[in-house]
């Protein structure tokens, strides 16, 4: 081991038993490109440290060899076992003193085994990190966006799910972390546009999960969140999910129920980039089945090119079932074979089958008699009356007060945030001197 | 309000014009849905007659475009009439046409000559007049070549001279008006400036010069002493824009002129004449417009004995509009309210008995004969320049009203006999109350095995649940969404301008901004 | 007919003056004053994030019908 190594260890040793983190993790920021120079050499450094008492060192020895591992070429199974180990033996303590670094390394990790085509082994991982390091179980982090790409990657999404269902009402950023512990960005994190990339990839990538899984609502929210955010320039991630967004939209609301009108990036630079998708909701509006599954098949590269086609398909499939739902509004009995002209299904069959399905997912309530060919449409049977429908009001009410009583206390917070004390007292005065503008213009310290 | 563009003098515009009518030609010919009325009962002379000036010219020019069997007698009436004023240009049309009529010329395509009828212009009001210019030079070299074999015996042959004439003396009077206006205005006489300038508009609407008869007449304006004149200058405006279907422009104008203090609170009757025609040229306005409730409020408010304005509308016009559009909008208690028992419009529908038995069958529930006769008078409404646009939206929606009342009283309905009271069969009769249920305007479901018709019963209960369930998750969707926001903003997340180094300090910036006092804006201030 | 109509637009009334969707338009204004200047016009960021997925949206049915449009054909 050099001498520049040898270093290295005594400080971690020595800073980590003075418990004087804050210095360690000052100091150990300056050291990483002395370890990613030393790349070939690390393991011995590793065993010198204890995961437990020496998180911080051995933090940046990892994010040293992940920074490292395209020249040293590790193997992935060596890396991944030292994730493992890390996350579960580091000190949480020690990590608060390095939030930026720890980031750092868990979204390299997820790019090393996304590369090296191994992501679900990384999806415990990352959960693990998260847990971690979230304040809360509300808390966003940069690390959900690394979560959700390895499971989306993997096509496993059972760990992910209740991280996405958990409505977020703070956000971890590198910005405030560095902030707080007055540290310099490092370099890769540098880009000002960083946070704001996790963010959106997080509302993009939960999106599609949430897509994947025909959770269409939430799917829709997740997308909605990610186009409305402020943005000064065009995000690819946004353009992106706006493709998406107009696509779910129509599967839910069979329109654009709601243009988002706070940003001016989405009419200026988005909808010209996705003019295929504009037509695909006009068409999408003369309830024709035919016309829609002619321009699909006429977009269909831009839509392939984009990964959309599934989603084009799953539009297309939702307009059948549109119009089958606008004939159980207006019949009580049709025969399968004007079903299937309405809708311009190919045949009877064709719509027994959409039929059948639409029945078994409770989409429309109708008994089939196969004697006579004939569809009897029925009444949706909830009479509101059953303990169920109860029990599923009253929570609804619960949750509706819980957020109130959300929003009361956030108002609280701000009430008594002294910065907000001032500003308000200041634009106070000037409401009242701007009521009576003589009395100002005299003294103005009046 | 579209612009208005020049049209060219008389006297000098033969090369230009010439190159923009092609595209004209073009456009007319792909934008129009021919009507072609094949049967009307109307004596046109009776028709034409309730018309003076361009109004009737405009009509029989009408006529002419959608009807064949009429047109050579449209054509030969309005030559007549036209040569009674100075409008050269539309008689050098007109008599093109008619020789193109006689000669067979052009009978596949009546209207590719006919640049200057007023119905294409129906498309596009705003072109209406220069299309009249544009083709004259065309047509009047055209038509005098073509109309000279048939000369010898042809009372309509195009008269050389009498164009020769004609365009003189109305340079004449021109120059006239025009130096006596000069005069007028060098003396200052306020009054005969105004006066000058509605004698030189008037002389450019004899001519067929809309633009510059509108321009005159507003310029009056300046020189008005009285809310009349004010008011007088404004029913002068409505006229010219009406001609030009500048419908946007007549709704202001009316509000104008309602608006002069002197008539606004001088007395009803003393006024009832001018109340009369704002209410109709509002009503014209608003059925050109489509808003066809209001348009029917307007002509139900004009009055009978004061209905005397044959340069725009007839008593049988306020009736026929009227009353479609009152049957076409109105509910049960307004139609009888507002129509069946107003003795005021009473006096109008006298005038259209088959309009008056129309309504009072529709309100008797005898749907079948109402429509019959509905459509027995099809074809005299698509011969009326103002009406023939609207019929079919009109005959649609009075037959939807009438479907929905049909239904209204039952929990069920044989739609065998629903489609025999309609004139339908029972195939159309479903698509069509599919549509109404679709629109929701009725409660009901089709039973299409045994076509039979039942209404729905509504479970408010059941609607009310769904409704607040609605609700809630709509709430609390946008109440998570509003929180997230906070987080946002607290957190500074907004995608930067990559230019601007040190981004989050703008944002620090903005985040303390003062708002209002909503909650979100008091999170943003954090 | 009318009084079924009635209270679906009270409800709409109710709702478009409830907190919900005033809140999320003053949200709306709240962005707005983030976004003084306009975007600029060459701006294009995260041209590079990852999205190089299998399409997750896929399912079969897709091949009918293209089927059904060859047989048309």
């Amino acid at each position: 081991m050099s001498s520049a190594l040898e270093n290295y260890v005594n400080q971690v040793r020595t800073l980590s038993a003075a418990c004087s983190y804050r210095e360690l993790a000052d100091e150990l920021a300056e050291s990483l490109s002395l370890l990613i120079r030393n790349w070939s050499i690390l393991d011995n450094v590793l065993e010198t440290l204890d995961i437990q008492q020496h998180t911080l060192g051995v933090l940046y020895v990892l994010l040293a060899k992940l920074h490292s591992a395209p020249t040293a070429n590790p193997e992935p199974a060596q890396i991944i076992q030292l994730m493992r180990d890390f996350l579960q033996r580091s000190s949480v303590e020690q990590l608060r003193f390095a939030v930026c670094a720890f980031y750092e390394t868990c979204h390299c990790f997820t790019d090393f085994i996304v590369q090296k085509q191994l992501s679900t082994l990384g999806i415990k991982i990352l959960s693990r990190a998260i847990d971690q390091i979230r304040q809360m179980d509300t808390q966003l982090t940069p690390l959900h966006a690394d979560l959700c790409q390895l499971s989306l990657k993997a096509k496993n999404f059972s760990v992910v799910l209740p991280y996405l269902d958990a409505d977020i009402t703070d956000i971890s950023t590198v910005a405030a972390e560095c902030k707080n512990q007055q540290q310099q960005q490092s370099q890769n994190t540098m880009d000002a546009n960083n946070d704001a990339k996790y963010f959106l990839l997080y509302y993009y990538y939960g999106g599609m999960i949430y897509t994947a899984i025909k959770n269409y609502d939430r799917a829709l929210y997740f997308f909605e969140v990610c186009i409305t955010t402020p943005a000064m320039a065009m995000s690819h991630i946004m353009l992106e999910a706006y493709k998406k967004f107009l696509m779910v939209s129509l599967i839910v609301e069979g329109k654009i129920a709601y243009i988002p009108k706070n940003t001016q990036v989405i009419g200026r630079f988005m909808k010209p980039q996705a003019i295929y998708y504009h037509d695909l909701v006009n068409v999408y509006a003369n309830s024709s089945s035919e016309e829609l599954r002619i321009i699909i098949l006429k977009y269909s590269e831009a839509f392939t090119r984009d990964n959309n086609m599934g989603l084009a398909k799953k539009v297309a499939t939702s307009l059948y079932k549109r119009n089958i739902q606008r004939l159980t509004k207006t019949f009580l009995t049709l025969s399968l074979s004007d079903v299937a002209s309405r809708v311009q299904l190919a045949s009877a069959s064709d719509a027994e089958r959409y039929i059948l399905n639409m029945i078994k997912s409770g989409e429309i309530y109708a008994t089939i008699n196969q004697k006579d060919g004939m569809v009897l449409f029925k009444n949706d049977p909830e009479k509101y009356n059953s303990p169920d429908m109860f029990l599923n009001v009253q929570t609804n009410i619960t949750q509706v007060l819980d957020l109130v009583k959300q929003i009361n206390k956030m108002e609280e917070e701000i009430l008594l945030n002294p910065m907000y004390v001032k500003k308000s007292l200041g634009s106070q005065d000037d409401d009242l001197t701007s009521q009576h503008p003589k009395a100002f213009s005299g003294d103005p310290t009046d | 309000m579209p612009v208005l563009p020049m049209p060219p003098l008389m006297q000098n515009a033969v090369e230009p014009m010439q190159v923009d009518a092609p595209p004209n030609e073009d456009n007319e010919n792909n934008e129009e849905q021919q009507i072609i009325v094949e049967n009307p009962s109307i004596d046109l002379e009776v028709y034409a007659n309730q018309y003076t000036g361009i109004a009737r010219l405009y009509r029989l020019i009408y006529v002419a475009d959608v009807c064949p069997s009429l047109a050579v007698e449209a054509l030969k009436m309005s030559i007549t009439y036209v040569m009674t004023t100075y409008n050269v240009n539309l008689y050098q049309v007109l008599s093109k046409r008619l020789s193109d009529f006689q000669s067979g010329n052009n009978p596949a395509n009546p209207n590719a000559a006919g640049g200057a009828d007023p119905a294409a212009p129906l498309a596009n009001p705003a072109q209406a007049l220069p299309d009249i210019a544009a083709h004259q030079p065309a047509a009047a070299i055209a038509g005098g070549a073509n109309a000279a074999p048939n000369a010898e015996k042809d009372a309509f042959a195009f008269d050389a001279v009498w164009v020769d004439t004609k365009l003189k003396k109305a340079a004449l009077k021109l120059e006239k008006l025009d130096s006596d206006l000069k005069n007028y205005k060098s003396n200052s006489i306020k009054e005969s400036i105004r006066r000058g300038h509605d004698d030189l508009a008037d002389h450019y609407l004899s001519c067929g010069d809309l633009t510059n008869a509108l321009k005159c007449y507003s310029r009056a304006r300046d020189y008005c002493t009285s809310p009349k004149h004010v008011v007088n200058m404004c029913l002068n405006v409505i006229k010219v824009s009406i001609y030009l279907q500048n419908w946007a422009h007549v709704l202001s104008y009316i509000s104008k002129a309602e608006s002069t203090p002197d008539f606004a609170e001088g007395s009803k009757e003393a006024n009832a004449q001018v109340h009369t025609r704002l209410e109709c040229a509002a009503g014209l306005a608003e059925l050109q417009q489509k808003k066809y409730k209001v348009a029917a409020k307007h002509f139900l408010n004009a009055n009978f004995d004061h209905c005397e304005f044959p340069e725009m509308i007839s008593a049988s016009n306020v009736a026929i509009y009227g009353g479609l559009c009152a049957l076409a909008t109105f509910d049960r208690q307004e139609l009888k309210r507002l129509v069946i028992a107003s003795t005021s419009f009473k006096l109008f529908l006298e005038l259209e008995p088959q309009l008056r038995d129309i309504i009072f069958k529709f309100y008797e529930s005898k749907y079948a004969s109402c429509l019959t006769l509905l459509d027995e008078i099809r074809d005299n409404l698509l011969v009326d320049m103002y009406i023939a646009p609207h019929v079919s939206t009109l005959y649609t929606k009075i037959r939807n009203r009438a479907l929905i009342q049909y239904f209204s009283p039952y929990m069920s309905a044989d739609m065998h006999k629903m489609a025999l009271a309609f004139n339908s069969s029972v195939g159309d009769l479903e698509n069509e109350v599919m549509q109404l249920i679709l629109d929701g305007q009725i409660q009901a479901r089709i039973d299409s095995h045994n076509k039979i018709l039942y209404a729905k019963e509504a479970d408010q209960r059941n609607s009310t649940f769904e409704r607040a369930l609605l609700m809630g998750k709509q709430y609390q969707r946008h109440t998570r969404m509003l929180i997230l926001r906070a987080a946002m903003l607290k957190s500074q997340i907004h995608v930067k301008s990559v230019s601007r180094e040190g981004g989050n300090q703008h944002g620090t910036e903005l985040c303390v901004s003062a708002g209002s006092t909503t909650t979100a804006v008091q999170l943003a201030r954090i | 007919m009318d009084l079924n109509m009635k209270p679906s637009l009270a409800a709409d009334e109710m709702f478009s003056e409830g907190p919900g969707y005033m809140e999320m338009d003053e949200s709306g204004g709240a962005t707005g004053m983030m976004m003084d200047h306009l975007p600029n016009d060459k701006q294009h960021v995260h041209a590079d994030f990852y999205n190089d997925f299998d399409d997750l949206f896929d399912d079969d049915n897709w091949a009918k019908i293209k089927n059904s449009t060859e047989n048309a054909k």
